[in-house]
């Protein structure tokens, strides 16, 4: 039987459920998005053209900053290939929701991440960091297995699902934006 | 005729004269603060009161017989040291018969008294004094397994562990059992909570790097017997963790307590590290048999039984041995050897 949405990103924008672990939904700020994928993975974990589409979508909003040691410090990530790897990272592990990604406007000044970014709270951080130059969140949900994506608005966010688009079908990967009971019946099917 | 004799005609500390009758005792002596025996024959009627109170007092004597038969057995408290006169009287007539009763802290006589009483003294257990015993190696063996990384051979470094490795939300980790390397970057985990691929709450494995070495891939939906290790993760990992406390602890006083505490501190620093390699030891055993019958359960299932026999093994063996060899060096005379001249 055909998989309709095999090996695809999986957006869904009504997303509600407390099960993605990823607060409450949606969120009260900004423009939030569940994103999903359905790219083979027999070793576990992001897959790594999974991992690069991202990088490469986000990228495309700005430069990014992940968590890492000492505890309370950034590092900042400007291309594909450094993003990357913060799906990675054992330190602060994508699969144990010990990891986020901070999209970054230009003129940033943010030097370090609250510990509220951590939390089922994540998404209340979002105004909080805006003056700062925080303009998107990207947080891993249960298992890293999907992830929450906040922008400050919507233009952003649309922003980012054309990105998303254009990297994923460079690496051979389709886009579908689905309700969140068909998010949940494609990843359940997914290989 | 009323007289005193010897209860049991026991002569040591009685001193029998036969003038009475052939068995009458005269005297006899009492060691301080003990009581002894004396028995009164033919005196059913009579009264019997000490002439010196402050050594032999008139506390009743705690008769333990009836006056029926005759025979009255009265028992004597030597209170201090001194002697008194024991008078057995009818109303206020003459003495019918009398003992004199030498009350002494050391009875040096050539035929001493032996004390009624046995010569230890009664054990009264109370919270306080009863013996400590108890079971530090099991402790130990349950305490290894909640922190020790146990090795599984074969893996190429993948240890079994009840925390994840790297930095993790204050909420904590929803998987209590891991099998992981020392990044915790390849991993095997057993998790509860939403399931992307059952699309329900189950218990379930999250792997990464590990679907080879274990043939579980990412999301496998496990059983009841999966639900129970998960379970009993948990209660492992906190009560592992408060019995390696106890363990310290007890340990600890075990050396304050000890008549030699150097030798004690020797056999626990012993005890605790032979505890963590009979766990490593024996745990990787118990991995690499449990992988064989059942990779991922299986290895957890024998990791920890066999970290526990082995951390408790481990604690006895190196605790006894310890002790031992400090014995033996303890023991150990050096004896300089006489200078004597160089070889010519």
């Amino acid at each position: 039987m055909s998989q309709p949405h095999a090996n695809s990103f999986l957006l869904c924008f009504d997303a509600k459920a407390p099960h993605w672990q990823l607060g409450p939904l949606p969120p009260p700020h900004g423009a939030f998005a569940l994103l999903g994928w359905t790219v083979p993975a027999p070793d576990g974990g992001v897959p790594p053209a999974v991992a690069a589409t991202l990088a490469e979508a986000l990228l495309a909003l700005g430069p990014l900053a992940c968590a890492a040691r000492p505890h309370g410090a950034l590092r900042l990530c400007q291309n594909p290939a450094e993003a990357s790897t913060l799906f990675d990272s054992p330190d602060y592990p994508w699969w144990l929701q010990g990891q986020f990604a901070l999209v970054l406007a230009p003129a940033s000044t943010l030097s370090a991440w609250p510990a509220s970014l951590m939390a089922t709270t994540w998404a209340s951080a979002l105004p909080e960091l805006s003056p700062v130059g925080v303009i998107g969140i990207l947080r891993p949900g249960v298992d890293g297995a999907v992830a929450g994506i906040l922008c400050r608005d919507e233009a952003l966010l649309a922003a980012f699902v054309s990105s998303l688009q254009t990297a994923a079908a460079r690496t051979g990967l389709a886009t579908h934006t689905l309700d969140e009971a068909s998010f949940q019946s494609a990843l359940a099917s997914s290989p | 005729m009323a007289h005193f004799f010897a209860p049991d005609r026991s002569s040591p500390g009685y001193d029998v004269d036969g003038k009475l009758a052939p068995d009458s005792v005269w005297r006899m002596r009492i060691l301080t603060k003990q009581r002894r025996t004396i028995g009164l024959w033919g005196g059913q009627q009579l009264t019997v009161r000490s002439n010196n109170p402050n050594v032999v007092p008139n506390d009743g004597f705690a008769e333990t017989s009836t006056r029926a038969d005759g025979l009255r057995f009265l028992s004597l408290l030597g209170q201090s040291a001194g002697t008194a006169l024991l008078e057995a009287r009818q109303g206020n007539s003459g003495p019918w018969c009398t003992l004199q009763v030498l009350v002494a802290d050391v009875d040096l006589s050539p035929n001493p008294v032996l004390p009624d009483q046995p010569l230890s003294l009664p054990w009264t257990i109370t919270d306080a004094t009863v013996p400590i015993s108890g079971s530090v190696p099991f402790a130990a063996g349950v305490g290894m397994a909640s922190v020790v990384r146990i090795p599984v051979p074969g893996t190429n470094g993948l240890a079994v562990e009840l925390s994840p490795r790297g930095w993790t939300p204050k909420s904590g980790s929803t998987s209590t059992l891991f099998i992981q390397d020392v990044t915790g970057k390849r991993h095997l985990r057993l998790d509860y909570g939403y399931n992307v691929k059952s699309k329900t709450i189950d218990y379930h494995w999250n792997q990464k790097g590990t679907a080879n070495t274990f043939k579980i891939s990412d999301h496998t939906t496990v059983g009841k017997g999966g639900a129970a290790m998960y379970k009993g993760a948990r209660y492992l990992r906190w009560g592992g963790r408060v019995l390696l406390v106890v363990g310290v602890a007890v340990d600890v006083i075990s050396i304050v307590q000890a008549s030699k505490p150097l030798k004690r501190a020797t056999e626990v620093v012993a005890g605790w590290a032979g505890a963590w390699a009979g766990c490593k030891v024996v745990g990787a055993g118990g991995a690499y048999l449990g992988t064989a019958a059942t990779p991922g359960l299986g290895t957890a299932i024998g990791g920890f039984v066999g970290c526990v026999i082995g951390g408790a093994a481990g604690y006895y063996a190196a605790s006894s041995a310890a002790g031992v060899v400090y014995d033996w060096a303890e023991d150990t005379i050096f004896t300089p050897l006489p200078p004597a001249p160089a070889p010519q």
